[in-house]
């Protein structure tokens, strides 16, 4: 029997095709719902059609194209027809696709070497330049703070710098090649020699770049990496350590510094250059970039009596938990958890997954109260909590909380708590799996989000934990917490998120 | 407009005022349209049609002392446009996973047991009419990603939704966009 279609996942496999997105497994997906489902071949084909025309209408003329310039601003009414460009009496032509017409006769005059100034147009030289930068934008040249007018040539040495919401244009108007950087990013050039050199300090920028003369690329450093291209549209960012490179079309070459690895990246790939991550290219996936990250094997610490025992990457308590850690001193109601943790050896933003089966819990009130579970991440002193909090009737919540080893429990400045507790649940020999996100938003400032299930539910469809809390931009422990229970810990997955 | 185009009107005027080239180029504008619709029927895969209809007319061009201007060029172009069809679609399908060429095949034998979508100044304009009828946040949906040229997962990013809700919500604004064209097409045109 043929399984059924659902919708929304049609739309999706719909949209990845258009695009040129679709993975092998897609693929095949789509393939099984055409031919169980006639009609949806019209639809298709229907959504490819407006989807050409969308892309004619606004100049984006062929996802892998070199950049388009915008002839209709989707957001904006069309232009009067008083300011069509092509001459009155040519009325054969306007009764045609006259933005078309303008993209194919620029076409034409290159082909046909019908040198009408365009290539002298005083606006068309291919000197670096800023093109649209938002209010606010500077350029630091020397000593200099330069405000980012359009048009301002660029010199070796200059370092465009935008500010949280910012954005601004670098272009070499002649052949096309356009950089656009985003907010809070530091981008320098460096010189001009062989080819066109940039130096990305940090933040992000979306390139399109013409085809480049041999020997002569453009070629963007980073802390981590250099990003060398020819020709090709690609969005390189440089944060937290890591060095993010995504190839819409054509070919970048990633040379990692720490790796001294050099790595062709081609289009529909991306490829990560960090410490501790594989240099290699990878399928963009729908699901945005992300690279598993091996956590490293070695414990870092133990503590409680729960005895811990680990094999690869099943970690498992052989005894409840019950007593505090008799190594630390102070109140028992503040040191009550058993713990195990291994090193997590990225600092950017991280996505940590795992099961966590409740094997055993002491059903008796004690002095210690209610049993609880779960994972922390530790930077430096900052402990993210994501415990789940059980009576002895096997009800609970799911909490997110921080602490810091030594420091008052409430909120700093800047911290927030969003949605931080979700009721849950919980019986022996039950399995949770647990899915937290770790998002950096600033130098000092995390978001944090989390999803609790029980195994072979479905996972819910959004974060049900938020909060924001300061944290340094450092790598963090993974911790594995019990208190009057034991349980079983497999399946961890850690992931380094763009 | 910008001055970009502004500068690039200029120049076009001047190419097509002065030039001995102003009959080709008319030819290449008046059958663009034709060109680009059976490229779709032939090779509907993302990025062939632009690639297969410059194909056509650089070889074309490359060529224009041979064809007779005065003649319908129709024939020609699409026996131009089946070849570079041909070329492309093998090229690009040679580079394709075995799962990819199935569907690819699969979907071009759809296209081809149907008509060939008309492409036109009319329709281009009752799309230009239904975009500016869509919401508010369909069109910055549309201008992140035609525009803007986005991805899907960046937009979803940008406006805190999921990146298949983006997906979902690219693929049914192309749909009410089609109804809407199919609509004002069959009232009459715009001036219907």
């Amino acid at each position: 029997m043929d399984e059924p279609i659902e919708p929304r996942e049609t739309e999706v496999l719909i949209q990845e095709y258009v695009s040129g997105q679709l993975t092998p497994e897609e693929a095949a997906q789509l393939l099984r719902h055409l031919k169980a489902q006639p009609s949806l071949g019209a639809a298709l084909l229907g959504q490819m059609e407006i989807d050409l025309l969308l892309r004619e209408l606004t100049g984006a003329v062929g996802r892998d194209s070199q950049p388009a310039l915008p002839t209709f601003s989707l957001l904006e009414p069309p232009a009067p027809r008083t300011e069509f460009p092509l001459p009155t009496t040519m009325t054969a032509l306007r009764r045609h696709s006259w933005r078309t017409a303008l993209a194919w006769v620029t076409g034409l005059a290159a082909a046909l070497v019908l040198v009408f100034g365009y290539w002298f147009w005083p606006d068309k030289d291919n000197l670096p330049r800023l093109g649209r930068s938002s209010a606010g934008v500077e350029v630091q040249r020397g000593e200099e703070r330069l405000p980012a007018t359009r048009r301002l040539h660029l010199q070796p040495g200059d370092i465009i710098e935008t500010g949280p919401g910012q954005s601004a244009v670098v272009e070499f108007a002649r052949e096309g090649t356009r950089l656009a950087l985003s907010g809070e990013t530091r981008l320098g050039l460096s010189n001009l020699e062989k080819g066109k050199h940039f130096a990305l300090h940090r933040g992000k920028l979306e390139a399109a770049v013409a085809r480049q003369p041999a020997d002569e690329p453009l070629a963007v450093d980073t802390p981590q990496a250099e990003a060398s291209v020819r020709g090709t549209r690609f969005s390189l960012s440089s944060q937290w350590e890591a060095t993010w490179l995504k190839v819409l079309k054509g070919e970048v070459d990633l040379q990692s510094k720490s790796a001294d690895l050099s790595r062709p990246v081609m289009t529909g790939q991306f490829a990560v250059a960090a410490p501790n991550v594989e240099l290699r290219a990878r399928p963009i996936s729908r699901t945005g970039l992300r690279v598993p990250v091996p956590v490293d094997p070695r414990v870092v610490s133990t503590g409680g009596d729960g005895n811990w025992e680990a094999d690869g990457d099943t970690v498992q308590q052989s005894k409840v938990s019950a007593l505090p850690d008799p190594k630390r001193s102070g109140p028992f109601d503040q040191n009550p958890f058993s713990w195990f943790s291994r090193q997590i050896p990225v600092a950017g933003n991280i996505e940590v997954s795992l099961q966590a089966r409740l094997d055993a819990v002491a059903e008796d009130p004690g002095p210690l109260g209610n049993s609880h579970f779960g994972l922390t991440l530790i930077l430096d002193r900052k402990h993210l909590n994501f415990m789940c909090e059980r009576n002895p009737a096997g009800e609970g919540v799911a909490r997110l909380y921080s602490f810091v080893i030594e420091g008052s429990p409430r909120l700093e400045g800047g911290e927030t708590d969003r949605r931080v507790s979700l009721p849950l649940s919980f019986q022996t020999g039950q399995t949770f799996q647990f899915k937290v996100r770790v998002n950096r938003l600033s130098e000092g400032q995390v978001q944090l989000l989390a999803r609790v299930w029980p195994r072979g539910k479905p996972e819910p469809a959004i974060w049900q934990l938020d909060a924001i809390r300061n944290a340094p931009p450092v790598q963090p422990l993974l911790e594995f917490g019990t208190r009057r229970c034991a349980c079983t810990f497999t399946e961890t997955h850690v992931a380094l998120v763009e | 407009m910008s001055g970009i185009e502004g500068s690039r009107g200029i120049m076009v005027s001047e190419i097509v005022m002065s030039s001995t080239e102003t009959k080709v180029a008319r030819l290449v504008l008046a059958h663009h349209a034709f060109v680009r619709a059976l490229a779709f029927k032939l090779a509907p895969w993302p990025g062939l049609v632009e690639d297969i209809s410059q194909q056509v007319f650089l070889e074309f061009l490359a060529k224009q002392e041979k064809w007779n201007l005065e003649q319908d060029l129709r024939p020609l172009l699409a026996t131009m446009t089946r070849h570079v069809a041909a070329r492309h679609w093998r090229e690009r399908k040679r580079a394709m996973p075995e799962v990819m060429r199935e569907l690819a095949d699969y979907v071009r034998e759809l296209a081809e047991a149907r008509e060939a979508p008309a492409y036109g100044d009319e329709k281009m304009a009752a799309l230009r009419m239904c975009v500016q009828k869509l919401p508010d946040k369909g069109r910055t949906l549309l201008e992140l990603y035609y525009d803007a040229g986005i991805s899907t997962v960046d937009i979803a990013a940008q406006m805190e939704m999921h990146p298949n809700a983006v997906c979902q919500a690219l693929c049914r604004l192309r749909g009410k966009l089609r109804d809407c064209i199919g609509r004002t097409l069959s009232q009459g045109g715009l001036h219907g």
